[in-house]
């Protein structure tokens, strides 16, 4: 799993097809929500304990957290994000991630969207 | 028919979904977030089915399962792991003593196994057959979290297998983890051990039962030389607070020191028992040296000529000083060291009294620092005094009424230097006390050299010879 480097550049993408990805995962749109909130809750803080992390060479807690965010995104078939995270876990095994890595902010970019899909579609 | 069914997983998407789809489907769920609260939850609601993650933390979800299958009361407990370290290595059923796993993935691939499990008519707790491998097809994640894993397991085997117990507590005491070490040491079992609180066990302080350890040990209210005892076994506690941004949980180490405790003890009692004949042999050399010297008063009794019976009075006198040292030995804490200046004390006393006789007066002056030497110093040094002192008293004075001897120790820089001097008429002119060739004066020579000193003689108002020695290292 590689990022293509048009992600990397943090271009804007178009929101995220929230019926859609509820349809595919054979799911209530409405229950698919507010387990997205509930996602969004903790992920925001979880990137930043990543940050930390990062910072503190501290690969065992990178890869905790990792694995949780993982966890989480593959169920809720939140691909992309998956594929970030799993890219920056390699990363940070290979001592090449440093805490202002572009993917961190990437991360933070692509959480930001599906937050905002998730107020663009109530409304 | 609705199950009590047990999620815990500390991602609350997890939780939050399971719990909607379980109780769509007629079941009873309760949630717990990792394995501790997992443990405090199945007090209050024992539940039909546990689903759990595997990576969580304080208790995770293998010590769960250990716990749960090593408890009577959770037997019929039908245990579902839901991880996302199933996808990527084959989870080892029979050894977790789990029924089924599912591996994390899309919501509806993870929506109908765990359906189809609960679904059937038997939920079988003894069956651990392999075939109950869900989903492993939908990878995810894959060597980042077997990379985890293996660092985790790395170090887990060392805890494993040390010798010293540990422990890990949560900061309100709750056990979240013990080594093989600690569990036989403590004398428990894991599932009785794990979730418990370490200031609820019981361990004997100073001979007392008592609880609350971890709290006594952290407020420091409790002696460092405690004796703490848990059954026949002596302990080491040491907690030692894990604190960084990420968790704030106590390691504890336990260690045994009951073997430790009891050859200390050992060793004091047989170096006890060595003192104790150590000092019945000194004094009896003692006893065996004053009875040679009486036999020799004895026997000098015979004797006609007076100069004979000065000679074995000289004789006795040397034995007496070196039985004195055997008893200064015996009396001596160390039973290695004497203190010398009680020694010269007793025998400047002693050698006085048998070689002064008549109306002649005598003033003594003992001026010895503080000194304790062992037996190969003292017993040349106290011969050594012996001459000089006894040589001092018959002839500094010869058609005087009264006079003064000092004898001084002073202890300087690296050496000691002892010193015997007079007040007296001063030596002949025409003797000169290094090549004397009287028994006394050889005598000096020979045992100052066997102590590596030099002598030095003043003959200034009487007469000061001087034997300066290395002081030995101390």
């Amino acid at each position: 799993m590689s990022v293509e480097r048009g992600d990397l550049t943090g271009r804007s993408r178009s929101r995220m097809d929230i019926p859609g990805k509820a349809a595919e995962l054979e799911i209530e749109e409405e229950e698919y929500r507010s387990l997205l909130r509930l996602f969004l809750t903790n992920a925001a803080t979880e990137v930043e304990q990543i940050e930390a992390a990062i910072r503190a060479d501290d690969l065992m807690e990178v890869a905790r957290l990792a694995h949780s965010l993982k966890g989480a995104s593959a169920t809720l078939g939140l691909t992309e994000l998956l594929s970030i995270v799993e890219s920056m876990d390699a990363s940070a095994r290979a001592r090449t991630l440093s805490p202002t890595d572009a993917r961190l902010s990437l991360l933070k970019q692509r959480i930001g969207q599906i937050s905002e899909s998730i107020v663009a579609g109530r409304g | 028919m609705g199950k009590m069914i047990l999620v815990v997983d500390n991602q609350p998407v997890i939780r939050e979904f399971l719990v909607n789809l379980l109780a769509r489907e007629g079941h009873t769920p309760v949630v717990a977030e990792d394995g501790l609260s997992a443990l405090s939850a199945m007090k209050d609601h024992l539940p039909d089915v546990l689903i759990t993650d595997l990576v969580m933390p304080n208790i995770d979800g293998a010590k769960l399962c250990r716990i749960v299958r090593g408890t009577p009361d959770y037997r019929n407990m039908f245990i579902i792991i839901l991880s996302a370290i199933a996808a990527e290595q084959e989870v080892d059923l029979k050894a977790l003593g789990a029924n089924a796993c599912i591996a994390k993935g899309p919501l509806n691939k993870m929506k109908d196994h765990v359906l189809a499990v609960l679904s059937r008519p038997v939920l079988d707790p003894s069956d651990f057959s392999q075939k109950n491998l869900f989903g492993t097809d939908e990878i995810f994640a894959r060597k980042i979290t077997r990379e985890l894993l293996s660092s985790k397991r790395h170090a887990e085997i060392i805890i494993e297998n040390m010798a010293e117990g540990i422990l890990e507590v949560t900061q309100t005491g709750d056990i979240i983890s013990a080594n093989r070490s600690v569990i036989s040491i403590l004398g428990e079992r894991e599932e009785t051990l794990l979730g418990q609180n370490l200031n609820e066990l019981v361990f004997r302080i100073n001979g007392v039962a008592s609880t609350g350890i971890l709290s006594r040990l952290q407020s420091g209210t409790l002696p460092a030389d405690a004796a703490i005892f848990r059954g026949e076994r002596q302990l080491g506690v040491k907690p030692l607070s894990v604190e960084d941004e990420h968790r704030a949980t106590t390691i504890v180490l336990v260690t045994d020191i009951t073997e430790q405790m009891r050859s200390q003890a050992e060793i004091k009692r047989s170096l006890s028992e060595k003192e104790v004949l150590l000092k019945e042999v000194h004094h009896r050399v003692k006893n065996n040296l004053a009875m040679v010297a009486s036999l020799i008063t004895l026997q000098s009794e015979y004797l006609k000529n007076r100069h004979d019976v000065e000679v074995f009075e000289q004789i006795r006198d040397r034995i007496s000083s070196i039985s004195l040292v055997h008893e200064q030995l015996y009396l001596s804490e160390d039973l290695t060291k004497v203190d010398f200046a009680a020694y010269v004390k007793q025998l400047t006393a002693n050698l006085l009294q048998s070689v002064l006789s008549g109306p002649k007066r005598i003033e003594l002056q003992i001026e010895v620092d503080e000194a304790r030497l062992d037996i190969n110093t003292a017993i040349p040094l106290g011969l050594i005094i012996a001459e000089l002192f006894t040589n001092a008293v018959k002839y500094a004075f010869k058609g005087r009424m009264h006079g003064a001897v000092t004898v001084r120790l002073e202890r300087r820089e690296s050496t000691y230097v002892l010193m015997v001097g007079d007040d007296g008429v001063g030596l002949p002119k025409d003797i000169n006390p290094r090549t004397a060739t009287t028994l006394g004066f050889q005598l000096v020579h020979a045992l100052a050299l066997q102590l590596n000193a030099r002598v030095t003689v003043k003959r200034h108002r009487g007469t000061t010879i001087a034997v300066h020695l290395p002081a030995p290292r101390t």
